[in-house]
């Protein structure tokens, strides 16, 4: 894996390769500043937490654990403090990189890490109440990038620009943007906290990104599309979208193909557990009159692509082999999502059990529930979700408890959980109603 | 469009089990948070009205009432255009 990125910076020492509003480093930069952190890094092959939202030390530190052979582990900057401590413990972190100290002076040129070796620990929504630890090695990581990304030619089209990010590092949504830039000698453009955090401060980001390539979720490009100015006119260089986390509908794939002419469109599908994305279709406009969008041709994908009674099941290369923490191996990835192959491609049908996808976050209802039950004074919760279609809108959680109020909860839960995860319904009864046919409803 | 036509998009929109009522706070009762504004501009969009959310207070959408009232001064600009 660190063969392949050094020689892409080598390639393109001079150019551009973080380009954030206020700062710019070229690759070389890039590579001096991650070759010094991890001279920090050698002498331990532990974890290392990066935290921060996608400063440079995020990106040096990234490279930096690849340099030292040590897995990273990414923390947004808006965790609460008690989910952080919970990762650093079940990660086993050593070290952290979030920006405050200056690096070693003599950059490592000695650098570890095999195949077998991990690349990183992703933390995602687990059902028994903590955070679940998602296991890349180097091999993953090196199958997805070879085997699906840098054979997507809409997207290798736009090599040599500058590519927008939009996911937190801690997603592996970004590891498309991320490692299209690093492995390309193209700009990585994050989309900051700030910059996201409305569509005043997002437009004027987006026209000075100037992007020729984005990776979002579909979510993300109906929150743009939702302004007009959403376009070409405004963003001329756009020339391809690649989407994951969330099944892109006809309907978004047409507008944006009406505002933005000629742009290709790729599709593509993948669980944490299988790095990323393990395949894309590229989506034509004659595409959006089907009732559902292909997402993925298992022939150019990477790893095995099965469907078992009716479950997308994932074998080989970008494949993890186990939770943290689990000791049985894992050999193949049922995914929980039901998919069908016809013609060639794949075409995932919705999530069939386990985890939701809500605006491309994955949460466990249990989790939420659970986190919920934990708070004193609460004697019972149920969390579902409202949905519209095929669509979950938002969690919904009904609460038994005689003492709290539904403000109380949410601020509790805002020290435990991340935002997104925290019901956007939440009521507080005091007993268990009885409904008309008198069954006892909580 | 009326309060009650109103009431009825959003309800529609946003997965709400009931109307709400004119004066019902939508904001920080999180019946009307990110993901559920997106499906309402996107609804108003369907039935004709293009708002631009980048000139628009977030406090528009406070309640159905102000929702009505943001679209009134719209047609009274003289278009369907925020």
């Amino acid at each position: 894996m660190i063969e392949l990125l050094a020689r892409s910076f080598a390639q393109n020492a001079e150019r551009p390769a973080y380009r954030a509003a206020e700062t710019t480093l070229t690759f070389a930069q890039l590579w001096q500043l991650a070759a010094r952190y991890a001279a920090d890094l050698a002498g331990s092959r532990a974890p290392v937490l990066l935290i921060g939202d996608k400063e440079p030390h995020m990106l040096a530190g990234i490279l930096a654990c690849l340099m030292a052979g040590r897995p990273y582990v990414p923390c947004d900057r808006s965790l609460p403090p008690a989910r952080l401590a919970a990762i650093r413990a079940q990660s086993g972190a050593a070290d952290v990189i979030d920006g405050t100290t200056t690096p070693a002076r003599t950059p490592l040129t000695a650098f570890a890490g095999t195949n077998a070796d991990l690349a990183y620990i992703l933390f995602t929504s687990g059902s028994t109440g903590v955070p679940k630890g998602v296991p890349i090695t180097r091999g993953n990581l090196k199958a997805f990038v070879q085997r699906m990304l840098l054979r997507q030619d809409a997207l290798t089209a736009c090599a040599g620009g500058t590519i927008l990010n939009h996911a937190r590092l801690s997603f592996d949504l970004s590891d498309a943007d991320v490692y299209f830039a690093l492995c390309t000698g193209t700009a990585f453009r994050p989309l900051t906290a700030q910059e996201l955090s409305g569509h005043a401060a997002l437009l004027p980001a987006l026209v000075q990104a100037n992007p020729d390539a984005a990776v979002m979720t579909p979510s993300f490009a109906r929150h743009c599309l939702l302004m007009p100015e959403f376009s070409a006119a405004q963003l001329p260089r756009l020339r391809c979208i690649f989407f994951c986390g969330e099944p892109l509908t006809p309907a978004v794939a047409a507008k944006l193909f009406a505002r933005f002419p000629g742009l290709r469109i790729l599709n593509a599908y993948g669980p944490t557990e299988a790095t990323c994305a393990v395949c894309a279709s590229e989506i034509t406009p004659e595409m959006t009159a089907w009732p559902r969008l292909p997402c993925g041709d298992p022939a150019q994908a990477s790893c095995e692509i099965r469907i078992e009674n009716g479950e997308i099941v994932l074998a080989g290369a970008s494949v993890f082999g186990g939770y943290l923490g689990d000791p049985a191996p894992v050999t193949v990835c049922r995914t929980g999502d039901g998919g069908e192959i016809r013609d060639g491609r794949l075409f995932c049908t919705g999530r069939l059990s386990g985890y939701v996808k809500l605006g491309g976050f994955r949460i466990e209802p249990a989790e939420v529930r659970l986190a919920i039950e934990a708070i004193p004074g609460v004697e019972a919760c149920t969390v579902t979700t409202v949905r519209r279609g095929e669509t979950v809108l938002r969690l919904r959680a009904a609460v038994l408890s005689e003492t709290r109020t539904a403000a109380e909860i949410r601020a509790a839960l805002a020290e435990r959980l991340p935002a997104y995860m925290i019901p956007a319904e939440l009521r507080v009864q005091a007993s268990p109603s009885v409904s008309e046919n008198c069954k006892l409803r909580l | 469009m009326t309060e009650r036509e109103v009431a009825l998009l959003l309800c529609d929109a946003c997965g709400l089990e009931a109307p709400p009522a004119p004066d019902e706070e939508l904001l920080e009762s999180g019946l009307l948070d990110s993901l559920a504004l997106i499906e309402l501009l996107a609804a108003l969009e369907d039935a004709g009205w293009q708002i631009h959310p980048t000139r628009v207070e977030r406090s528009c959408f406070a309640s159905v009432r102000s929702i009505c009232a943001l679209l009134n001064r719209i047609k009274t600009a003289g278009g369907n255009e925020a």
